[in-house]
């Protein structure tokens, strides 16, 4: 018997639950540090039946103990109780057994969400009226506006973060990047952050003491996408990026961002010049709602300290005007037979998306505890 | 949440522990001998205060689930620290907190590590997480203190005396398992008006708020016994919102004004806490304290100790300060030995009187063999 066997089998943990109350239904993904199941309460617990969405850690990292990266998320969950915020329910653990090498291992359970943005925006039979989308925009400011006051960066803004219940309800998960900021004094934090096509110019040119802005450039991304129907930029490289952003909003000159020439990469990137902002051009063929263009164009606005937060986002005639966001996503989404997760992982079907889907792996059953 | 965690006092006398056969006394030796050792590692890998304070909260909370006869406290406070300083973005390596345990211990404490140090750090970590239920929101009297403070009406340099003071008194209360038996506000509240009492200070609120409003925002239960100078006691107990009473704090203050007579017996081996960090680098990022209402404290005037003939930096000395004073066959069976010295002590001593002092000792020290007996 190994010393962890040992250890883990005398003792008791009132207040950490075994995982196997819950049964494993089948794999949904991968998130930044583990793999994501979808499961449901055992019939001897106390809520039986329940649906939750399991969320294993890895410990690649064996010589610095319990990730980081793990540690923020439920601290910060922990702190977030909000409609729009993934709620996390508990943490349970698996016993040690001798075919995981002794390795215990711990699963954070959250409440379970039938879709993510990503999934429906990608599947054909999925079309939102103009109400429903304004409802979805609405809802991701309002968890912005909520984790911003609450002085919380996410960080990994991406349809893919962006859960759907099935009542139509947005929930913004994934909190495995996101950190604490402060209004007063910015600390420098790494700028190594967010998914390349969803991150912001300063983050590209090497800002370190940025702020809640990095968030809402990405929620312009996921709003244009509501539209578009795929992520706008896809750069392969930073360089490829900024190419991307400087075509889309114009060049970026000190100009239209006093103090872009201060940052770390100004001097090392190539910045296309006397490039003209194209953003509204380029969207009007998708988006015809005019206030929808404005917001956007508030929202790719270069200058962080310019860009819309989420309050001027909430305030913003978009949401105050006919039609007004409805009031709830019954319309499109009690046509769908069936959650996004289910078709992917029943049929793999959908595999040459998961690239950048939440980087979702190939789908197998194999068992996990 | 907070709830879970806070213990009876009952409860202190039933821990796994004392099941396994440690004795009271004992067991809250080791728990001061777990936090001495977290505060010194703190110090040694200029970590934040609120680090510190985490790890020591870890410290304890485990060992309201768990025994000292099965887990080893070196490597819990190890483990606690290690943890503390993820929680509280403050990360060290793993590597770099055994290193650090390692100077600190003696050879023979240190064995307790095992073969692989770090492995056994990283076991250790698993079990506490589990322990702790992953709570990882903690909160500590720091923030209250500076929060309360600011409302003090007076002189900028006296204010921060006594917030300096409370602040000490606060580092020295980790030591102590108060932090189970009270919300962090409460202890804040208590230790302010101790530290107001010893600096003469007389607590009187800023001017331009109303009494009224200040409830409000204050959201202290505290609060109106540290202004019953000004008001009527029925005013307090309608504003008392929360169970905590006048008697809790007073036993805060008493715990804390014990370990201040204590000091002189101790003297010798006292831990700097101090540096662990001062009201004047708070630097804490989800606090909405502003602190420039407060005066920076005054360098502390007791901060560096003249123990002739050892530099306070040698390895020695560090193992000296967290070493503990074994004690004595229940000579001071009521009082609460647990108490370490808190910082500084009103009134500073002067060097010469702390070699006096160890004579009255009645604790025989533990061997040094590079300072003989103390």
């Amino acid at each position: 018997m190994t010393r962890t066997e040992t250890l883990d089998k005398d003792y008791s943990y009132p207040y950490c639950n075994d995982v196997s109350k819950y049964e494993i239904i089948f794999k949904i993904g991968q998130g930044t540090f583990g793999e994501v199941f979808k499961a449901k309460s055992s019939n001897t617990s106390t809520s039986p039946g329940k649906t939750v969405a399991l969320k294993k850690i890895l410990m690649d990292n064996e010589q610095e103990g319990f990730p980081i990266t793990a540690l923020r998320e439920i601290k910060i969950l922990q702190l977030l109780r909000h409609e729009n915020i993934v709620t996390l329910h508990e943490i349970c653990r698996s016993k040690a057994q001798a075919m995981r090498k002794f390795k215990p291992s711990i699963f954070l359970v959250f409440e379970f969400c039938e879709h993510d943005l990503a999934g429906l925006l990608r599947n054909q039979e999925v079309k939102f009226t103009s109400a429903e989308k304004k409802r979805i925009a609405h809802q991701l400011f309002n968890g912005l506006h909520y984790i911003h006051k609450n002085k919380i960066l996410h960080r990994d803004m991406k349809t893919a973060n962006i859960l759907i219940t099935k009542g139509g309800i947005l929930k913004l998960a994934d909190f495995g990047l996101a950190r604490a900021f402060s209004f007063r004094d910015r600390v420098k934090y790494t700028n190594r952050v967010v998914t390349l096509w969803y991150r912001p110019p300063e983050l590209l040119l090497g800002e370190r003491e940025y702020g809640p802005e990095v968030d809402m450039w990405g929620a312009g991304c996921i709003v244009a996408e509501l539209w578009t129907g795929t992520p706008l930029m896809q750069g392969s490289t930073e360089q490829e990026q900024l190419k991307l952003i400087c075509n889309f909003c114009g060049s970026i000159t000190p100009e239209v961002w006093p103090g872009v020439t201060k940052l770390d990469l100004y001097r090392n990137m190539q910045l296309p010049e006397n490039k003209t902002r194209k953003l509204k051009e380029r969207l009007r063929h998708f988006a015809r709602d005019h206030h929808a263009l404005d917001l956007l164009d508030k929202l790719f606005i270069l200058d962080p300290s310019k860009r819309a937060n989420s309050e001027d986002a909430l305030d913003h005639d978009f949401f105050w005007t006919d039609p007004m966001p409805a009031e709830n996503l019954n319309e499109t989404l009690s046509k769908l037979r069936s959650s996004n997760f289910d078709m992917f992982s029943g049929r793999n079907n959908n595999r040459r998306y998961n690239s950048h889907v939440s980087g979702a792996s190939n789908i197998s059953h194999s068992k996990v505890f | 949440m907070l709830n879970k965690w806070m213990f009876d006092k009952k409860k202190l006398r039933q821990t796994p522990s004392q099941s396994d056969g440690v004795d009271y006394l004992t067991e809250i030796r080791y728990r001061k001998e777990g936090a001495k050792f977290i505060q010194a590692a703190v110090k040694e890998l200029r970590l934040t205060h609120d680090t510190m304070a985490t790890g020591c909260v870890f410290f304890h909370r485990f060992f309201m689930f768990h025994s000292f006869e099965k887990f080893n406290r070196w490597v819990m406070a190890a483990s606690c620290l290690f943890l503390a300083g993820k929680v509280e973005e403050t990360p060290k390596l793993s590597k770099d907190i055994v290193r650090t345990a390692k100077n600190l211990l003696g050879k023979e404490q240190f064995t307790a590590f095992a073969l692989n140090p770090v492995d056994e750090m990283l076991i250790y970590e698993k079990i506490l997480l589990q322990t702790v239920k992953f709570d990882f929101n903690i909160i500590h009297p720091y923030k209250f203190i500076l929060k309360y403070a600011k409302q003090f009406r007076g002189e900028k340099n006296r204010k921060g005396d006594v917030v300096q003071m409370a602040w000490n008194y606060c580092n020295e209360s980790f030591c102590t398992p108060v932090s189970l038996h009270y919300p962090p506000d409460v202890i804040a509240g208590a230790l302010l008006t101790l530290s107001a009492k010893r600096c003469k200070f007389n607590i009187n609120l800023s001017k331009d708020i109303e009494k009224d409003d200040l409830y409000e925002q204050i959201d202290a239960p505290w609060w109106g016994y540290l202004i019953e100078s000004s008001t009527t006691v029925d005013d307090i107990n309608t504003n008392l919102q929360s169970s905590t009473t006048v008697d809790d704090i007073e036993e805060i203050q008493n715990i804390m004004q014990r370990l201040s007579e204590e000091k002189a017996d101790l003297y010798e081996d006292e831990v700097d806490v101090t540096a662990c960090d001062s009201p004047g680098n708070e630097d804490n990022e989800l606090s909405d304290v502003d602190v420039e209402d407060v005066a920076p404290p005054p360098p502390p005037r007791d901060n560096k100790r003249h123990i002739p003939g050892l530099e306070p930096s040698s390895r020695a000395a560090k193992r000296a300060a967290i070493r503990d004073i074994v004690p004595t066959n229940g000579s001071k069976t009521d009082s609460i030995p647990m108490l370490g010295e808190p910082h500084p002590p009103p009134p500073p001593a002067p060097p010469s009187r702390r070699r006096d002092s160890g004579r009255h000792r009645e604790n025989p020290g533990i061997y040094d063999p590079t300072r003989g007996f103390l």
